[in-house]
């Protein structure tokens, strides 16, 4: 089975997942960026713009095809693979981060005695099966989702109406400048997956459109920058606490002040971003395995990245501090290799067409 | 091969968490009111009240004193709070849940003592925590306070208390405080938090203290007599993660206008009752005077309700004026500052070091004030 994902597919699928593994790591795992962790998501917006320009660069001058075969021709299969295996390392780490959080949401909202194994397992077998029905599928599951998402919003932001402060946005800056810029990176990390859904995306519809990176990006971290000011208007920040991963849980689905059915919603829209996102994961490092490897089933790489994933999520390497560290390395981990993989063509007049879809 | 997949995905569900480890609600007690003491020895005293799946209404056996109560009062005693709820989890019959707690009630004894704030922050980082509950402090035992939490009018006792104090935060004097909004405020480095303050009292005095209806009113001076005993006026304000200080029905409306809820409440201006619903803040200014000292200004907005006679506009002002002063400078002696004014001021602040250097409350304690309010008298 050959691992395939439209483009018209991907980039719902871009949006959904990228923008829960955003609000994820700046609310949850980088807690003390307090109140002003929306500056830092349009930090991490700012710094992406390069990357989206080049891939933007790149997708036009190669019109039709995949942007993985494409940038096989131009740079040699060697090359091309071994940065494939890289980055399908860094989306079962990325993917196996997001299922530990999405446990421990399992844990926080149901199942407080239940072990990790039975709490991971289900949601990876989940992840898999859903990644096996291929590309087209997710990405469409992704597209109607996309079509509920607002209206659960919506609901979730009108449940909490009256707890909205503005004033406690600021001081302006929260942390500071220097706090916000290591933000910012991570926020760029998280955001330039949405360059790795594009690289194993392929066309399917003349024409191509204008801006299959760049504007999807600026606007996924728009919405995460406008969703993380409001998510800050709604508690001050909380300076002399110990933020830990269960409070910022349980400040993020019920605000302290509803209990939890009330805000199903908002739980509902966390936990299915998060399921797109091991999902995402799990399909993008099939994908990519596939890629460095032709002969490799997309069942067989599937279910290699899912053991991966589960791996990696039992060990304390997707734990909070862990996932905290990786994050300023993420986006120098995803942008480096595509710039020098990319720039090149781009720089050349980048006229060459892409290697047809097979 | 097909069946096989079919049977491979069936096989799959048997791990499904949601199938295996899913707590059913028989096996479950919801504890609607958690009460919190200090005992003697320095421990915390734990006490919940539980509804009994599938039981009547029975208040005569309640007053027979047979045990057949519709509610489980269980209580239990730890050097800590995680202690305390071991020994209640040993001691209820069923798996004790927290999340459906609508009320939680400390005494005063031990809002006041340093191991409170580490008893909130137990509290508060629970694995299925009970933050929407309300946050009372009571004058008294915490455990008589559950203890005599009644559905009096014909309510459950988990609606009747947010019928309850839905209704008295409305009368604005208590605070609608919920525990999440207290210890958020508590861990913040803006204003003070503050918490409902209660009582239990089998009567009152026997006179009012004061001419003033809510003037001197705290939950055990409350001057009336009902089957419910549980009194809710006024409030308890914190500072530093302890209890500092009590305020009465009138300051606690005060303290709620200024900090811009909508509230109505009776005020008595030369022996006639006048009814006034706040209207928020207006025109907040806090700055520094010439000598450094810090100055805050604002309009306090109100409507005059005109029920039987107008009254005098000016001498209202002016006696409202006077009597939020006097809140003002108290709670300055006090060295709290429960209005939200900090909030206002670190706006002027880029970040949040910056506010912290300011040091707000040293400024608060120093500074002086210039209220004005406004009244806009109406039929309605």
């Amino acid at each position: 089975m050959k691992l395939t994902l439209p483009l018209s597919a991907a980039r719902p699928l871009a949006v959904v997942a990228v923008s829960s593994r955003l609000l994820m790591g700046l609310f949850l795992d980088m807690p003390w960026l307090y109140n002003a962790s929306w500056i830092s998501a349009l930090g991490g917006m700012l710094l992406c713009v390069p990357l989206g320009l080049v891939a933007d660069r790149f997708a036009r001058a190669c019109d039709e095809g995949s942007v993985l075969e494409a940038l096989e021709a131009h740079s040699g299969p060697v090359l091309t693979r071994g940065v494939c295996v890289f980055f399908s390392l860094i989306c079962i780490y990325e993917a196996a981060v997001t299922a530990r959080v999405l446990s421990n949401t399992v844990r926080h909202v149901a199942l407080s005695e239940s072990s990790a194994v039975s709490l991971l397992l289900p949601l990876l077998i989940a992840g898999m099966l859903a990644a096996c029905f291929n590309g087209q599928a997710v990405g469409g599951a992704a597209r109607v989702w996309l079509k509920f998402a607002p209206v659960l919003l919506l609901i979730a932001i009108l449940i909490q109406m009256k707890s909205y402060r503005f004033e406690w946005l600021t001081p302006l800056l929260g942390p500071g400048p220097e706090t916000l810029a290591t933000g910012a990176v991570g926020g760029a990390g998280w955001l330039s997956l949405f360059a790795l859904i594009w690289l194993c995306a392929q066309r399917d519809e003349p024409p191509a459109p204008r801006s299959p990176v760049l504007l999807p990006m600026l606007v996924t971290g728009g919405i995460c920058a406008l969703l993380l000011a409001l998510l800050a208007t709604m508690a001050p920040p909380s300076v002399r606490a110990d933020l830990t991963r269960t409070f910022q849980l349980d400040k993020l689905l019920s605000n302290g002040r509803a209990s939890l059915v009330s805000q199903l919603p908002l739980i509902l829209l966390w936990y299915n971003g998060l399921i797109f996102g091991v999902t995402t994961g799990l399909f993008l490092a099939g994908k990519l395995m596939q890629t460095a490897f032709p002969r490799l089933d997309g069942r067989l790489a599937i279910l290699l990245a899912g053991g991966l994933t589960f791996a990696v999520a039992m060990l304390a390497l997707a734990e909070q501090n862990m996932a905290v560290s990786v994050s300023k390395w993420l986006f120098i981990a995803v942008a480096a290799p595509l710039a020098a993989l990319m720039l090149p063509p781009v720089w050349k007049g980048g006229k060459k067409p892409c290697a047809p879809s097979k | 091969m097909r069946a096989v997949k079919i049977a491979a995905v069936l096989l799959a569900t048997a791990c499904l968490s949601g199938c295996t480890s899913a707590r059913q609600v028989e096996g479950i007690a919801f504890a609607v009111i958690l009460g919190a003491d200090l005992t003697d020895e320095e421990n915390i005293e734990l006490t919940v009240q539980i509804p009994k799946i599938g039981a009547k209404n029975s208040g005569e056996d309640e007053e027979t004193g047979s045990g057949n109560s519709d509610y489980l009062i269980a209580s239990a005693r730890g050097a800590t709070f995680t202690d305390a709820l071991m020994g209640l989890e040993i001691t209820v019959p069923r798996d004790l849940s927290l999340t459906q707690v609508k009320l939680l009630v400390v005494s005063e004894e031990l809002a006041r003592h340093e191991k409170f704030y580490n008893f909130a922050e137990s509290l508060a980082k629970l694995e299925q925590p009970c933050s929407s509950a309300y946050f009372a402090v009571c004058q008294g035992e915490a455990a008589e306070f559950v203890r005599e939490q009644k559905p009096v009018i014909g309510m459950r006792v988990s609606s009747g208390i947010i019928a309850m104090l839905e209704h008295h935060h409305t009368r604005g004097y208590i605070t609608g405080t919920k525990f999440a909004d207290f210890y958020y405020q508590g861990v913040s480095v803006f204003s003070d938090p503050v918490a409902i303050l209660c009582a239990t009292t089998q009567s009152g005095p026997e006179e009012p203290s004061s001419e003033h209806a809510l003037d001197g009113v705290t939950p055990d001076q409350v001057p009336a007599e009902s089957e419910n005993y549980n009194e809710y006026v006024g409030a308890a304000v914190f500072q530093d993660g302890r209890m500092a200080g009590v305020l009465d029905g009138q300051e606690t409306c005060f303290v709620n206008a200024v900090r811009g809820a909508t509230i109505f409440f009776n005020y008595s201006l030369e022996g006639m009752p006048v009814s006034l619903q706040s209207q928020g803040v207006r025109d907040m200014r806090i700055d520094e005077d010439e000598n450094g000292l810090t100055r805050i200004a604002f309009t306090l907005c109100f409507n005059v309700i005109a029920d039987l006679k107008t009254p005098s506009v000016d001498t209202l002002r002016e006696t409202l004026r006077n009597d939020l002063l006097a809140l003002l400078r108290r709670c300055q002696q006090m060295g709290v500052e429960p209005f939200g004014f900090a909030e206002r001021r670190a706006q002027d602040f880029v970040s949040l070091a910056q506010w912290q250097r300011y040091d707000w409350k040293a400024h608060f304690a120093q500074a002086t004030f210039d209220v004005d309010i406004n009244i806009t008298v109406t039929d309605a």
